[in-house]
């Protein structure tokens, strides 16, 4: 979900650029849609999107690209998301920029803009969610703050499309802003004499400056070496001289800046009582009801995609649609037709990639995902998610993670390959390797959760606590132990959360759309991959050999039957398939309760499938994938060797 | 914090533990530097906390005060000025500071647990724990 790259935005035949930019939470990407009748993925949570939507509209007959950028909450690149809106200012020389601001937070708006004026583009402040501003007794005199920064305020309300004409008009308008804020005497001197070292044909060079002073050590590639040498000389003399660091300094000016504006143009009426929606998220995150509150809501998804989407969904896709409709005809089809053998196993043969790579991804993960993305989706647009990570912050402490990994953790439950992905939400390098490694190790997905459950009717309530107290043990002990292994820091965490807000079911719709779009586009080709490996395996025999090579370990180390090894080895490739061997061994009565144990755990402690493995290299290198597998297995099979010789029940 | 026998202020923090006691590390009871008296530590201890809002003695009513307090001392609701937030320097401090959260700014402290919230104006913050610690306020 992640587009880092300026490339991806391209003119191509447009006439001119228009950047949508602001705080995180203010409803940019919603007027994006008012504005263009595209939608782009909007996250409440810290770093989910650092994606870049383009859409177009027209302005004065000549078609115009609108770029909706990351949320940011300054210029001086901290995250991807600055980083990348940073860029984008920079690079692209946008023809106007729109500020999307919360106009209940004014203060924090006039924060930005101030630092957009810097940047000597047109610009036009679009004072959104006026509505919830006014609920609140905030009066914003709209034409003064216009007159004082010298462009264009529009109040909108962009779920209702109120004041978009409004901006479009004003767009037209959109002037250079003159209000020009002034640093104190050390500040300006530096700025001066980092000004001079820009190209003169740049324009923001004044924000440029004040970025380069601010620490902003990217970007100085097109400056000539003598240039780089007076700019660290010119910034560590104002350190010098301010005492301490330069950003610091800057950020409070800008903000006493802010403080002297926005009397100006705010006034205050006595604040209403509180309303039930604040009261609810007050709820959400006192710590005691936030609890049972948590649990509801946990239950809910649960139910939501771990019984109406892998169950109810996946029974009719892949049972009656792939199953019993689409790949009967083409396999008698293809059995009639002259195709060589090999050919049509490679297609509809049991490692098929008809058969089973696709109806793998289509039947199985498809609905799970998709009712993952719009409960996720709902949650998101809810305001829901942070004060979820505060409730549970605590906890995932002791794992060396912040409450942040709340969401992969749940979303594992659904699908560790979709979970794996989104552990790049975390903070740090070491945070997204611990919540995968986690999450391969002791997360059931729905798959074996589903299993599991099946197969507690021959496991017995003790077993079933034994499994799931010997499951929670190896969370704890290797998340406590790979924080204190794993090189690196935890991000320091702190969040801002949003007022709770009720979701719009169109939004939701058109985000999970554009989700599932990713999904097809982006994961299945993994599983369709992963089957041509297993069909390689399996067609040259290795598969063969190793599951022959696996039987004294499974025989001898787990006590299991022997035609277990089978299901482990299968299970790997394609989770169901592992499991339902398991299933029917123990329905046949050749498995005993303390068997189904053993097996029950090595197959939860097991990688779940060979997609998560290839998202495992996807997303943090090659090096990582091989390390965590090469701990995992090897750890599943001797966590079950130990419940074999330890947990007689 | 102040003793509860002879009422002298003293800095928990600032304390070290006497070789002496059979706990010498990591309990939540200080001993008081001029009687010797001990003290549960309510900030340090949960069950310690809970219990001393049990029997409705509130915390650290010295906090009303005038002078610099650490910010998980303020009952929750308090309002008051940033002082310090620590190590004014920092990179947490930066951070804070580009949500409006830098010394001189009005906060009230809505909660403390599970985890420390803030709100400025009209801005939310869930803080770390540490973070929070190291801020320092004083009441208005």
């Amino acid at each position: 979900m992640t587009c880092h790259t300026t490339a991806a935005v391209s003119s191509g035949p447009f006439a001119s650029l228009i950047i949508l930019a602001g705080q995180p939470n203010v409803g940019k990407s919603v007027l994006f849609k008012r504005l263009t009748g595209r939608y782009a993925t909007v996250s409440n949570y810290p770093g989910t999107t650092v994606e870049v939507t383009q859409g177009e509209i027209v302005l004065d007959g000549r078609p115009t690209l609108v770029v909706d950028a990351p949320g940011i909450n300054s210029l001086t690149s901290m995250s991807d998301d600055e980083r990348v809106t940073r860029d984008l200012l920079l690079t692209r020389s946008p023809d106007i920029v729109v500020q999307v601001a919360d106009a209940k937070n004014l203060a924090r708006a006039l924060f930005l803009t101030l630092q957009f004026a810097e940047m000597d583009a047109p610009l036009v402040l679009a004072l959104n969610m006026m509505d919830e501003a006014e609920r609140r007794g905030v009066r914003i005199d709209t034409q003064r703050l216009a007159d004082m920064v010298g462009i264009q305020v529009v109040p909108t309300i962009a779920t209702r499309g109120e004041g978009v004409a409004t901006l479009v008009g004003a767009l037209a308008a959109a002037d250079v802003p003159h209000l020009r804020m002034t640093y104190s005497p050390p500040v300006e001197a530096a700025i001066a004499s980092v000004t001079r070292l820009l190209p003169t044909h740049q324009v923001g060079r004044r924000g440029r400056a004040v970025m380069l002073l601010a620490g902003d050590a990217s970007d100085i590639d097109d400056l000539p070496v003598a240039a780089v040498a007076a700019l660290d000389e010119a910034r560590a003399a104002l350190r010098n001289e301010l005492g301490r660091p330069v950003a610091h300094t800057i950020a409070q000016e800008r903000w006493q800046a802010v403080a002297d504006l926005v009397p100006k143009v705010l006034t205050r009426q006595a604040r209403p009582a509180t309303t039930w929606r604040e009261r609810i998220g007050r709820w959400t995150i006192d710590p005691i009801l936030g609890w049972p509150i948590l649990m509801a809501v946990l239950v809910l998804i649960y139910k939501f995609v771990g019984e109406f989407g892998a169950g109810t969904l996946v029974d009719w896709l892949e049972g009656t649609v792939i199953q019993g409709w689409l790949l009967p005809p083409i396999i008698s089809g293809l059995s009639a037709s002259s195709l060589p053998p090999l050919l049509q196993d490679f297609l509809v043969g049991e490692y098929g990639l008809l058969t089973m790579g696709l109806s793998y991804a289509i039947g199985i993960v498809l609905p799970i995902v998709t009712t993952f993305f719009i409960a996720f989706g709902i949650l998101e647009d809810s305001g829901y998610l942070p004060r979820l990570a505060v409730i549970v912050n605590r906890g995932f402490n002791v794992l060396g993670l912040n409450g942040k990994a709340v969401l992969p953790m749940v979303l594992g439950l659904g699908c560790v390959t979709m979970a794996t992905m989104t552990t790049r939400i975390l903070g740090t390098r070491k945070e997204r390797i611990l919540a995968t490694l986690l999450l391969a190790l002791s997360i059931p997905c729905s798959a074996q959760l589903g299993v599991i459950l099946a197969m507690t009717a021959w496991l017995t309530p003790v077993g079933l606590g034994l499994w799931a107290a010997v499951v929670m043990g190896v969370l704890l002990l290797v998340g406590w132990l790979a924080a204190r292994v794993i090189p690196g820091e935890r991000s320091d965490f702190i969040l801002e959360l949003p007022p709770l807000r009720l979701p719009e079911p169109g939004n939701i719709a058109l985000k999970t759309v554009t989700r599932v779009e990713w999904y097809l586009k982006e994961v299945i080709p993994l599983f369709l991959l992963a089957t041509v490996g297993l069909f390689a395996l399996s067609y040259s025999g290795i598969l063969t050999y190793v599951e022959q090579a696996m039987s004294p370990l499974v025989q001898g180390w787990l006590g299991l039957p022997a035609e277990t090894s089978g299901m482990f080895l299968l299970g790997f490739w394609r989770r169901d398939y592992g499991a339902v061997g398991l299933f029917d061994l123990a329905r046949n009565g050749q498995l005993s309760p303390h068997q189904v144990l053993v097996s029950l755990v090595v197959v939860t402690l097991f990688v779940p499938c060979v997609a998560t493995v290839m998202m495992m290299i996807k997303e943090h290198g090659w090096k990582v994938g091989a390390a965590i597998c090469a701990f995992v297995f090897p750890f599943a099979f001797l966590v079950g060797g130990l419940v074999n010789r330890l947990g007689g029940f | 914090m102040r003793c509860a026998m002879c009422g002298y202020e003293f800095d928990p923090t600032a304390l070290g533990c006497h070789t002496s006691c059979p706990l010498s590390s990591g309990c939540a009871v200080v001993c008081c530097p001029r009687c010797g008296y001990s003290t549960v530590n309510p900030a340090r201890s949960r069950l310690g906390e809970w219990v001393a809002r049990l029997f409705g003695s509130r915390r650290e009513a010295s906090a009303a005060t005038s002078g610099c307090i650490p910010l998980l001392q303020l009952r929750p609701g308090q309002e008051a000025r940033v002082v310090s937030l620590g190590d004014d320097d920092s990179s947490e401090a930066l951070h804070l500071s580009l949500f409006g959260l830098f010394p001189g700014a009005p906060i009230r402290l809505r909660q403390t647990r599970p985890m420390p919230v803030v709100s400025l104006g009209e801005t939310e913050l869930a803080l770390d724990r540490v973070v929070a610690a190291a801020i320092q306020v004083e009441l208005v």
